[in-house]
């Protein structure tokens, strides 16, 4: 039994007081606490006609209470200030829902000031009169800057989202100017846009400006404006390369000894005790941490001895003429990136006290393009 | 359904006897009665009740009257015995 209701009843002769009631009604539990004391259970539903019946048979109630859900419902339904509390809170959630609450702005942009020009433009606080298109007109005239508007409501929340408008670099951008790389003379001229600073023919050293960043319209206003030629160059290289008489070449015999050593912290503890007995050597050497941890760092070290010999070696310029000029070329040719076209080469030889110089210079078109 | 009472009251040559009361002791723990006429005393440990044509007397302890409607009783506790009188 789920819902029911206890009665506590003091009076004498109760035997016949249950027999009296069980009649009519279900009586369960009956405990029988002392001769004229005692207390029962009864269906929820029966709880008026026992007590009329209880009171009816001059019988005292000490006490009665009711339990289950039933019970606890209708004891909701009974606490009226409960219910006026739920429905006041209900109200006003239902009213609150449809206003705005607070105001967002998303984008780059001066949140604060379009916040409160929005909170002070609203024509209501209630979501259904709001008129989204009129703020947002009313935004767009208002800052200029912004190129694009977008009021929505999303739950209480009305979300103002902007965009700023960006100026295109020509109007507020600065431009370094076309220079040129090269030494030359100024052969072709291609200008697209900005400010021509030498025509064809000139004589141009490397770092000259060729186009400015920039015109002077109608009104004779400077406009910073990036600078675009196509500009073809004449420019000449040079390079050089130098022959000796008389040269002392080193080089390894092919003996070698290698000597291996283990230290640590400094201190050498193991060596295979080889020593050099070359009179002219050249080393390499490395080493290698053989453990894995800081503890104890074992540094393996190997050094290779090479035996070396320097001989003097005498050669004539005439025997390496051809080498020496395709050295001197190569060398030019490293001064000349980005070339079109080769247009002349020759070469200077310069007999010097016991050396040969070649003087290499190339005449090359550029094209500059920008 | 199966009906105990209703079976048994079959099978018995002298079926108006068998219509003033119906005891079933289960256990000695619970203890039902069908066909009683009043309560005439309660306790813990006695527990009268009047049929026609006598008394029934249930001594135990811990005995409480779980259910008790106008035919029908249900006394639960330890029962030691049932007597009519």
């Amino acid at each position: 039994m789920k819902n029911f209701h206890v009665f506590e009843i003091q009076g004498v002769n109760q035997e016949k007081f249950f027999n009296l009631v069980s009649k009519s009604y279900k009586i369960f539990d009956v405990q029988r606490f002392e001769k004229n004391h005692s207390s029962f259970k009864v269906k929820l539903r029966d709880k008026k006609s026992v007590r009329n019946l209880i009171l009816d048979n001059n019988f005292k109630i000490l006490s009665e209470k009711s339990y289950g859900p039933v019970f606890l419902l209708s004891k909701f339904f009974a606490s009226y200030g409960l219910i006026i509390g739920i429905l006041f809170c209900f109200t006003f959630s239902v009213l609150q829902f449809n206003m705005v609450k607070r105001i967002e702005v998303w984008g780059e942009c001066d949140e604060q000031a379009v916040s409160k020009f929005v909170a002070d433009n609203l024509n209501s606080k209630f979501k259904n009169q709001l008129d989204c298109r009129q703020i947002e007109l009313l935004i767009k005239n208002n800052f200029e800057d912004f190129s694009f508007v977008s009021i929505a409501v999303i739950g209480q929340t009305l979300v103002v989202n902007v965009k700023t408008s960006i100026s295109p670099p020509e109007m507020d951008g600065v431009f370094s100017p076309m220079v040129s790389e090269y030494d030359g003379v100024v052969r072709e001229i291609s200008l697209i846009q900005g400010t021509l600073c030498v025509n064809v023919g000139d004589i141009i050293q490397k770092g000259q400006i060729l186009v400015e960043g920039f015109v002077i319209n109608s009104e004779g206003e400077k406009m910073n404006i990036e600078p675009r030629a196509e500009i073809l160059l004449d420019v000449w290289a040079e390079g050089e390369s130098v022959h000796y008489q008389e040269k002392l070449i080193t080089y390894r015999t092919g003996k070698t000894l290698t000597r291996t050593s283990v230290s640590l912290y400094g201190h050498e503890f193991y060596t295979n005790n080889v020593t050099s007995n070359f009179s002219q050597y050249e080393t390499e050497s490395f080493s290698k941490v053989l453990s894995k941890n800081n503890i104890l760092p074992f540094i393996f070290t190997s050094t290779t001895y090479f035996e070396t010999r320097t001989e003097l070696v005498e050669s004539s310029f005439a025997d390496c003429q051809e080498q020496i000029i395709d050295e001197a070329r190569e060398n030019c040719l490293q001064n000349l990136t980005e070339y079109e076209i080769i247009k002349n080469e020759n070469y200077k030889i310069i007999e010097r006290d016991k050396s040969t110089v070649v003087k290499y210079v190339i005449t090359a078109t550029v094209r500059l393009v920008e | 359904m199966f009906n105990f009472f209703g079976e048994l009251k079959k099978i018995a040559e002298n079926k108006n006897f068998i219509e003033t009361y119906n005891i079933v002791n289960m256990s000695g723990r619970i203890l039902y009665v069908e066909g009683h006429t009043g309560v005439c005393h309660l306790s813990k440990q006695l527990i009268t009740f009047k049929f026609k044509g006598g008394i029934i007397t249930v001594i135990g302890e811990q005995m409480c009257l779980a259910e008790l409607t106008d035919k029908t009783i249900k006394i639960v506790g330890k029962i030691k015995s049932v007597e009519e009188t």
